[in-house]
Order: C-alpha cells, then structure tokens, then sequence
C-alpha cells in the first residue's frame, strides 16, 4: 500500500510539473516539428502540393525577390470533376497572380497519389533525368518539414544535398500558439502521428526496430513473470515445513 | 520474498480479467462499432415542415436537395453564411466561398429573392455556426434547418445548444460526405483522416470550447521583410 501511494505522489508530482511548465513544453513540441532554415539562391522553388493560400506565396515571394530563376509544380490527385479545384492548378493561379510568368513555372509530370512521399519520387526523378546538379528549395508549411525532409531524405539520400526546406506560416496558428485552437491541435498532433506512420511505413529498419522493441519487452516481461512464479512455489513447500516444524516445537 | 507488485493477487486478476474482456468485446463488435458509429455521424433526418429557412453549409449532394426543397415550397429561403476573408479573393484567384455557392444554386433554378446571405461580421475562419446562432436569434421568427456533412452533425449540435436557446430550435440535418458512405468511413484512407480529424474537433470544443484563432499571416509584410537573395559560395 504504502509503495502505492509513493507510485501515485510521484505521478502526481510529474503532472504538476508538466502542468506548470506546459507553455514552453509545447512550444517545445511545436517548434520540433520546423527544420527550415533561411533560403539561399537556388536554381529551381519547390511548391509542395497542399495549403498553396500560404506556400504558392512563399514560392511567389522566394521567386520573386531573385533566389530562383523558376517555380516548381508538383500536380496533385483530382477529387472530382473539377479541375480548377486541383492543388496545382490554384497553385498555378496563385504564382501567376503574383506576377510569376507561365514560362518561369514547370510542371513535373502527374502522380498517382498525393503523398509527400510520392511528391519526393517526384522530384527526385526530375534531379535524375533532367537537372542532375541543379540546387533546390522546397517550401512546405513549418509544422510539415520534418516529415517532409524525412520522406525526401528516404527518397533522395546523397542528393538531400542539393536540397534546402524553406518553412512557410500557417495561416491562423504557429508553433508558439498551436493548442490555442481546434485547427492548430489538429495540424500539430495529426502531424506527429504522421510522422511516426511515415517513419515506420516507408523504413525498413524502423519497422524491424519497432518489432524488435515490443519483442524484447514482452519477452522479458514473460521471463521475469516467469522466474518470479516460479521462485514462489519453491519457497511456498520451505515455509509450510519450517510453519510445521514451528508447530510440533510448541 | 516480498511481492513485488503493488497490487494485490485478487486486483491483479480482475484487472486482466477485464482487459481480457475488453478486447475480446472489442474484436467481437469490431465491425458495428465502426459502421454503425452514430453517435458522431448523427441521423440522414429529412428537413422539418416547419423549416423556413435552409442554410446550405456543407454534404455531399447539398445544392441539389437545397434548390429541390426551396422550389417545392413557397415561402421558404435558402441562406448562405459569408466566408471568412481570404486571401485567394483578395488576389483575384478563387471567389469567395459563398459566391461560388450562390452561383451553383442559381444554375440549379433558384430565384434571386430566395438567397439569404448571413453576415458573418469579425468572427473568427471557425465560427460558422456562431452566425448561425446569431441570425436565429434575431430572426426568432424563422424555423432554421442546417444542411451539414454527417460526420459534423454532432458537434453542430451540441454547439447550437449551447446558447441557452434564445432562437427557435434550429434542425441540423447530415447530408453524405461527398467523399465516402457514412457507414463505411473504415474503408477509406479519406473517410478515417475525416472521422479523426471530426473526433478530435469535438473532443477539444467538449474540453476547451471555441479556442482562439490566431491572426491570418500577412504574406506582405513577410515579403518586406524577405532580404533579396544571396548566392552561396
């Protein structure tokens, strides 16, 4: 009983700790997720297809102030019937609104799916067949360029040298307020999970150290519940003899 | 040799007990937990008789049933709420959401006159169904029936609820997902981001409320401040 009360204090303990230093420890958590860094000039903008009201202006602006001389498109699925909807093509829209001509903006050619895994497939054909040393950024939201420099990292792998992440705000929330409402906590929590599915998903090392972890931590679980059931019915026959032999003394 | 669990044999067993219970239940209603998950999803209800005005927010089909109902009744409306400001209109690149909609239903037969446009006012991108609410009350007079995807059919709810009901009750009906059946989210990679991103929209309303929006990011003063380029070595 009394190690249960000392398990519940420590609990108690961690909780409160966490509770009074939550602001900076979920600043913490959303600031892990940004691994931009400043842009240098570049060959070739990257848009990464998703959330172009704020990334297609990142690009624009990158473009726009000399740091590339073109804008990449990567085209997206088409939900339905409307092409006018499809990322690309408001991504497209956005650019030449901001004054980047059509003949400054190349489309790779289209994908089967829209995930930034595909999307760095994509690009990392585009190095391969076509601009073999050319230097790139690549803008994506803050909160999406840890996953996104993991999948390209996958893909690319020497190449990642030749390849900077340029992190664009979100539109309503950052790393410094992300909790403050439903449409950050949704973004930052849905993109750790994300993370950990992409990690385990698209590497197969990860997956046999993830295997490997739970293995070894039900294994040895077993052996020590195991040892200790046995350890008990060995002493279980000493203690009735000596309680016997007690006995007969008295 | 002392124990070494802090817990007793018989709370032991009853602890493995139940998990064993647990999961055993849970594989063995797997299938009607997921398909018949009601609860969120909300009922495929048809629209009230006393309905006067039909707000046509979201769900798959929405405009075609909107134009069919307000056609087959006289004296009844359609309203649409006003977007938030974004910043595709301010460029010229997309339409304000509630234009584009306003246009479908004209396309689709429906009178000028009949078209309702609810201000929105300062309110926050989130807060659609405080306009809602809003309008209802100063228009006491009307019965308000929502047209809403069913996965938001709960939350809508229990967030016109809350207001102390100072308005007519207003009827949230759930309309299909345009991308997935109702009672198959399961099988979609599309129908399960949905439903999570829905469950975790209503858990954090039920604990922390409305929350506060942060500003939208002014990509003007971004540029200002962006130093023009300069080449690596």
């Amino acid at each position: 009983m009394r190690r249960f009360r000392k398990l519940v204090l420590f609990t108690l303990l961690i909780v409160a700790g966490i509770i009074v230093i939550r602001r900076p420890l979920l600043i913490a958590v959303g600031r892990h997720l940004d691994t931009g860094s400043s842009p240098h000039a570049v060959d070739f903008v990257v848009l990464l297809p998703g959330h172009e009201a704020t990334r297609a202006f990142v690009v624009a602006g990158l473009v726009k102030k000399g740091y590339a001389p073109t804008a990449v498109l990567i085209p997206s699925k088409l939900y339905g019937q409307d092409a006018s909807k499809a990322q690309h093509v408001i991504g497209r829209d956005i650019l030449q609104s901001q004054g980047i001509a059509g003949d400054q903006i190349i489309e790779l050619p289209n994908l089967h799916d829209d995930s930034t895994f595909s999307n760095a497939e994509s690009l990392g054909t585009f190095l391969e067949k076509q601009h073999a040393d050319c230097r790139l950024i690549v803008v994506t939201n803050d909160y999406h360029t840890r996953r996104s420099t993991w999948a390209f990292r996958q893909v690319l792998k020497d190449r990642m040298t030749q390849i900077e992440f340029v992190s664009a705000p979100a539109d309503y929330h950052s790393a410094e307020t992300w909790w403050h409402s439903p449409r950050g906590t949704e973004a930052y929590l849905s993109e750790y999970f994300k993370l950990g599915y992409y990690m385990l998903r698209y590497n197969r090392q990860n997956r046999i150290l993830f295997l490997g972890t739970i293995t070894f931590v039900v294994m040895s679980g077993a052996v020590v519940t195991l040892r200790r059931r046995k350890r008990k019915q060995e002493q279980r026959p000493a203690n009735l003899a000596s309680a016997t032999e007690q006995g007969h003394t008295a | 040799m002392q124990a070494v669990s802090i817990f007793s044999r018989k709370t032991r067993r009853i602890g493995i007990f139940a998990l064993l219970t647990g999961v055993f239940g849970l594989l063995l209603f797997a299938r009607p937990l997921l398909t018949q998950s009601t609860w969120l999803l909300g009922d495929h209800g048809t629209i009230d008789e006393d309905v006067t005005v039909l707000i046509v927010a979201g769900g798959n089909e929405r405009f075609e049933l909107a134009a069919d109902w307000v056609k087959s009744r006289p004296n009844s409306r359609l309203a649409l709420v006003e977007a938030p400001p974004s910043r595709l209109a301010k460029y010229g690149v997309r339409r304000p959401k509630h234009e584009e909609s306003r246009e479908i239903l004209l396309q689709l037969g429906v009178s000028e006159s009949d078209l309702l446009l609810i201000p929105r006012g300062t309110l926050a991108v989130d807060l659609n169904h405080v306009a809602v609410v809003k309008w209802a009350t100063s228009n006491s007079a009307e019965r308000v029936g929502v047209l809403v995807e069913c996965l938001d059919v709960r939350r809508y709810i229990e967030q016109h609820l809350t207001d102390g009901a100072k308005h007519a009750p207003i009827q949230i009906i759930g309309l299909p997902s345009s991308h997935f059946e109702s009672d198959q989210w399961h099988r979609s990679t599309i129908g399960v981001k949905a439903f999570s991103r829905e469950l975790l929209r209503w858990g954090y309303w039920r604990i922390l409320g409305e929350g506060a929006t942060g500003p939208r990011w002014d990509e003007a003063e971004w540029l200002d401040v962006l130093p023009t380029a300069e080449r690596l070595p």
